[in-house]
């Protein structure tokens, strides 16, 4: 076991498929000699080379349509977008070619690419650079997205990407990359289309995933001193989504809140939210709650953006009030 | 090139002809249902190229694509029956026109996506040359697409990492209902080339000939390490953008002219000259003409697609 | 708040109910309304003043808002839970009849709102109020019918909590379980104390302060606030609530005085020899950092005393005198947080130097906060020291329900006879008050005496 961040356990999580596999490659502006804008492919250039680890003109249609062509001829290209929000200029590649190829051609093409994107405000970068677009590829059929919060599941996750027959997105979050807890040295996986509940309890279950899972966690110190027990449910994969792990702890607490950064409107909460509507209805002591970012872009001054993003405290008023006494309109 | 070369190549594109003069009846007849782009006139193009390919080779086409897959090596029933959406079907009923592909032919597919294809064919050639393949890998797309950002970032990308693509630019004069004297204000494409340091290469379309010799040399360009080349074939397209398209965009008398300059006429007066028998060419109008009406026999006669097969093949 | 533009939401009206101000009130006697309708209110305000069997006490506003009626006049009787009045939100329009929410004053709580989406438009709301008579959540429906419960039995034990009620309060119902908030729930878990000894409450949750008060009444103290007078001056004055250790103090020590009749009994004793002992003693032990008291002397040898008069070491439960078997002589500690009197347990077994080690810990312990519970419970009898403060004499209150106390004074040199003759020795005086129902004077004077003989003789507690 080896404690480390959550960039580190990325990186470590390539490194080790890199080793495994030639045919894996790392594609991107700026992945190479400059290291990667948060320093997470830099030593992986040094260790594997130009040919390894790719520096891109700033093209990112190129950048992922180039991933795709690679893919279909059998390579395991692992391309980066620098900041989510560049997607928009990629869109096609990913949203037309790489979820659709497959059936399209009825099961002739595969198309087995990583797309790594770094989302997630909070380091006032401003609305252009600070986006959580995770809603729109877990919209996507024939795609699949991960956005691992830890750092032993980012290096799970990342293995299991790569190794995918499928198109991943894989979402990291700017404030997880400092986060740090203990990883296994082997080679575990872990795998996709499995939540994880990283705090058992039996009043609310609170659903959550990326950048707010920290919060969550520390809401939920607080409010087990005043009696009320948190279960955090970790989501951990986007699509497909973990519906039996979500329905069974909410079965059992009764009561649930979904929690992410994203604006609320037609988010992942409001996915999860119909989910738990079907699916645990009779179960249900209070309609579930969504906390969410604000429908606002990002502001670049520090407090105002610190009001966009959902608080501790926030998730505690929330959790409070739904544990005395259920919803009362 | 000698006869027995071009003898097939005038068959392949009769054939091509053959089947795209019957998308409209077809369509009237309600057996073919959504969007077809014919490339009757350009079949010149799809063959000459594809003929300097080999089976090592890899093509990525766009919506106009039936002549390049076919000219690429995809039997004409398989086509066909995509085509009437039959289980049969290349692929399975699923694609559809716009999306034929088949990769073990080295076929990485039409596309419904103008320009799309371009950065795929990047890709593929970043695999040919990491993988130390013998192989180049061209892509066709027309003078609407030389607009879209996918040109220049693939050109571009291409050209800094020398990869083995041949980016062939069919110039129909049309993109869409936008012709080029509107959309472009220069006159050749292929001048964009220098922009980005690679040959540009123009050619007549039309002139089979003419395209396999230019094809190959781009083609031993690319093998050799020196990288991408941009060819223009000028050529035309008889019909209308698709089906639908009332064509109000151009004059009857352009379209007259451009069919005088038909690329397999000129290919059968060429062999004609050369020796070819009349008895050989008719022999082969009529084994076109069979073998599209075959494959047509075969495609009605084949079954739909399963309920179940909708929900097949999302994820690998 | 609202979650899509972060602002909270604007207050509506709510129900201000009886709340339940000790663990056996039902109901209360509206004394006096110190607002009228229409009148603004603050949070924290005085708004109406209520008498129990117990107390008379002011009850404040939880929230911000206009007195819009007032539904229980001056001299009526309300049961716990039942509405007072009905406070609105600044701007509010109550014309429509709306249902108001449910709150309550500190000592109770209530359900609060949940603010879900903002697109209650006004018609739905009509049709809402139609239809929401009794609401059951699903996961409630689920388990009646699970139960084989019926809707309208339901509807007659529930019917009046104004808010959709949760399986949780089925299963309370069910298994006759006490409505707790979760802090209460953790509390009680903590301290021990069975849900069989909690009363059961019909809507309002016990809370984690009325746990609180009911752990000191476990150890067998009630809460006696009838002696509360009121005081008719009008002059100035500053005024400041009684709270937490300060107001628990003052009702156990009216309980002592008005329960157990006190007798006082006073002793002047010679503590040269003590006094040289325990100077020459802090010279020796200086060093180690341990520093010895006649505090710590005087603890030894009432523990010691009680040996010798068990029955000091006693209390009374009702009828029946319990003579404890362990003689725990609490210390009492002047703290800023008011007195505190941590236990030395079995002290008759201890030497005068673990009493002292002992006697530190506890004091600095008692004075940074950080007691625990099972350190203040326990005792038998009490020292106290006013010695410092210059106190010659004095009458201690009794802890109950200990027998009796022992006060320390200050020591002082005084010209006494000894031997016939005139000599300067220091003196103090020991002052004992003893429960009369448990000893009486003789017996207290002999305790009294066996606690003046070691200490004027003080080699022997060395020993």
């Amino acid at each position: 076991m080896t404690m480390m961040t959550q960039l580190e356990a990325i990186r470590c999580g390539l490194s080790e498929e890199m080793k495994r596999d030639s045919s894996v490659f790392i594609m991107g502006e700026d992945v190479g000699l400059y290291g990667g804008v948060f320093g997470l492919t830099g030593p992986l250039w040094k260790e594997f080379g130009d040919d390894r680890v790719i520096d891109t003109p700033i093209s990112e249609l190129a950048i992922v349509g180039t991933g795709v062509g690679a893919a279909m001829l059998g390579l395991r290209p692992v391309v980066e977008i620098m900041f989510m929000d560049f997607i928009t200029l990629a869109m096609d590649p990913i949203v037309n070619q790489a979820a659709k190829l497959r059936y399209m051609t009825g099961g002739k093409i595969k198309v087995p690419m990583v797309v790594r994107m770094l989302g997630g405000g909070g380091l006032s970068v401003s609305a252009q650079h600070s986006q959580s677009l995770e809603a729109w590829f877990a919209h996507i059929p024939g795609l699949k997205v991960v956005a691992p919060a830890t750092a032993y599941d980012g290096k799970g996750l990342m293995k299991s990407a790569i190794r995918d027959d499928n198109t991943v997105i894989f979402i990291e979050h700017k404030l997880l990359y400092k986060s740090s807890d203990e990883v296994p040295d082997d080679d575990y996986t872990v795998p996709i289309g499995k939540a994880d509940i990283k705090r058992v309890g039996k009043d609310i279950s609170l659903i959550t995933y990326s950048g707010m899972l920290p919060k969550a966690l520390a809401a939920a110190a607080e409010l087990s001193s005043e009696g009320i027990e948190l279960e955090v449910v970790d989501l951990r994969t986007l699509r497909p989504l973990d519906s039996a792990t979500i329905l069974e702890s909410v079965c059992r607490t009764g009561k649930a809140i979904v929690l992410h950064e994203a604006p609320l409107s037609l988010g992942i909460g409001a996915e999860v939210s119909a989910l738990i509507m079907e699916g645990a209805f009779d179960y249900l002591d209070a309609p579930v709650v969504r906390i969410a970012g604000k429908e606002v872009p990002s502001p670049y001054n520090d407090t105002l953006e610190a009001q966009v993003i959902p608080t501790v405290g926030q998730i505690v008023t929330v959790a409070r009030k739904l544990r005395h006494g259920g919803c009362n309109d | 090139m000698g006869t027995e070369e071009l003898l097939p190549l005038y068959k392949k594109m009769l054939e091509i002809r053959n089947l795209e003069l019957l998308i409209k009846p077809l369509i009237r007849e309600g057996l073919m249902r959504g969007f077809s782009h014919q490339s009757v006139g350009q079949e010149g193009v799809a063959v000459g190229v594809c003929s300097a390919l080999s089976d090592r080779d890899y093509i990525t086409s766009n919506h106009r694509g039936h002549g390049h897959v076919l000219a690429k090596g995809l039997e004409l029933k398989l086509v066909m029956a995509e085509l009437l959406g039959r289980a049969t079907g290349c692929c399975g009923g699923k694609g559809g026109s716009m999306h034929i592909a088949d990769p073990s032919l080295g076929i990485l597919g039409a596309n419904g996506i103008v320009g799309a294809g371009m950065p795929i064919a990047v890709g593929a050639a970043l695999a040919i040359k990491k993988q130390g393949m013998d192989s180049v890998v061209a892509c066709f797309f027309g003078d609407g697409a030389a607009n879209e950002g996918s040109f220049h970032e693939s050109l571009n990308l291409a050209a800094i990492w020398k990869l083995p693509v041949l980016f062939v630019c069919e110039n129909n004069l049309y993109g869409m209902s936008g012709p080029v004297k509107k959309m472009l204000l220069i006159e050749d494409i292929a001048i964009r080339a220098k922009g980005y340091g690679m040959p540009g290469i123009i050619g007549d379309g039309n002139d089979i000939e003419e395209v396999h010799k230019l094809t190959a040399e781009a083609v031993a360009r690319a093998k050799s390490g020196q990288g991408p080349t941009l060819l223009e074939f000028k050529t035309y397209r008889w019909f209308g953008h698709s089906v639908n398209d009332a064509e109000a965009y151009r004059t009857r008398e352009e379209v007259e002219e451009w069919k005088k300059l038909c690329p397999i006429h000129r290919l059968r007066d060429k062999l004609l000259t050369r020796g070819v028998t009349q008895e050989t060419i008719e022999r082969i109008d009529s084994e076109a003409k069979a073998a599209v009406e075959e494959a047509l026999e075969y495609a009605k006669n084949s079954p739909n697609p399963e309920p179940e097969a909708a929900f097949r093949d999302v994820y690998a | 708040m609202d979650q899509s533009t972060g602002k909270e939401e604007t207050h509506i009206a709510t129900n201000f109910n009886m709340p339940q101000l000790s663990l056996t009130m039902t109901e209360g006697t509206i004394a006096s309304w110190l607002k009228i309708e229409g009148d603004h209110v603050e949070v924290g305000e005085s708004l109406v003043e209520v008498e129990t069997d117990k107390v008379n006490i002011v009850l404040e506003s939880p929230v911000q808002g206009r007195i819009h009626k007032i539904l229980a006049k001056t001299g009526s009787v309300i049961k716990v839970g039942e509405p007072l009045c009905i406070i609105s939100g600044a701007e509010e329009n109550l014309s429509t009849g709306q249902e108001a929410r449910t709150t309550s004053a500190p000592g109770g709580t209530a359900s609060t709102a949940i603010e879900y989406a903002k697109t209650q438009a006004g018609s739905s709301d009509k049709l809402k109020e139609e239809r929401r008579k009794f609401l059951l959540s699903p996961a409630a429906r689920r388990l009646a019918k699970e139960k084989g419960l019926d809707p309208r039995k339901l509807e007659k034990i529930f019917g009046d909590y104004k808010r959709r009620i949760t399986s949780e309060d089925l299963s309370e119902w069910l298994e006759q379980k006490p409505k707790m908030t979760p802090l209460a729930a953790k509390m009680a878990e903590e301290l021990g104390i069975s849900a069989d000894s909690l009363p059961k409450t019909k809507d309002q949750r016990i809370t984690a302060r009325q746990i609180e008060l009911l752990s000191q009444e476990a150890v067998g103290k009630q809460i006696d606030r009838s002696a509360q007078i009121k005081t008719g001056y009008k002059t100035e004055a500053t005024r400041q609530k009684l709270t937490g250790i300060r107001r628990m103090i003052g009702e156990r020590m009216l309980q002592s005085k008005s329960t157990a009749p006190h007798v006082t009994l006073n002793r002047e004793i010679d503590v040269e020899d003590l006094t040289r002992l325990i100077e020459k003693m802090n010279r020796d032990w200086g060093m180690k950092g341990i520093k010895f008291s006649l505090t710590h002397f005087c603890v030894l040898a009432g523990a010691r005393a009680l040996e010798l008069n068990i029955n000091a070491n006693s209390s009374l439960e009702g009828e029946e005198l319990v003579t404890w078997k362990e003689i725990n002589i609490g210390l009492a500690v002047a703290t800023d947080r008011g007195l505190m009197v941590p236990v030395i347990k079995q002290a008759n077994l201890l030497t005068v130097l673990e009493i002292s080690k002992t006697s530190a810990e506890l004091t600095q312990k008692a004075r940074s906060g950080k007691l625990m519970l099972d350190q203040l419970q326990g005792g038998t009898f009490t020292v106290s020291n006013l010695g410092m403060y210059g106190v010659d004499s004095f009458t201690p209150v009794i802890n109950p329900p200990e027998a009796a106390i022992l006060g320390i004074n200050r020591n002082v040199q005084k010209p006494v006879v000894l031997d016939g003759q005139v000599a300067i020795r220091r003196m103090m005086c020991l002052s004992l008050s003893f429960d009369h129902r448990i000893l009486d004077g003789a017996e207290a004077a002999k305790l009294l005496a066996d606690i003046a003989r070691p200490l004027e003789e003080p080699y022997s507690l060395l020993q």
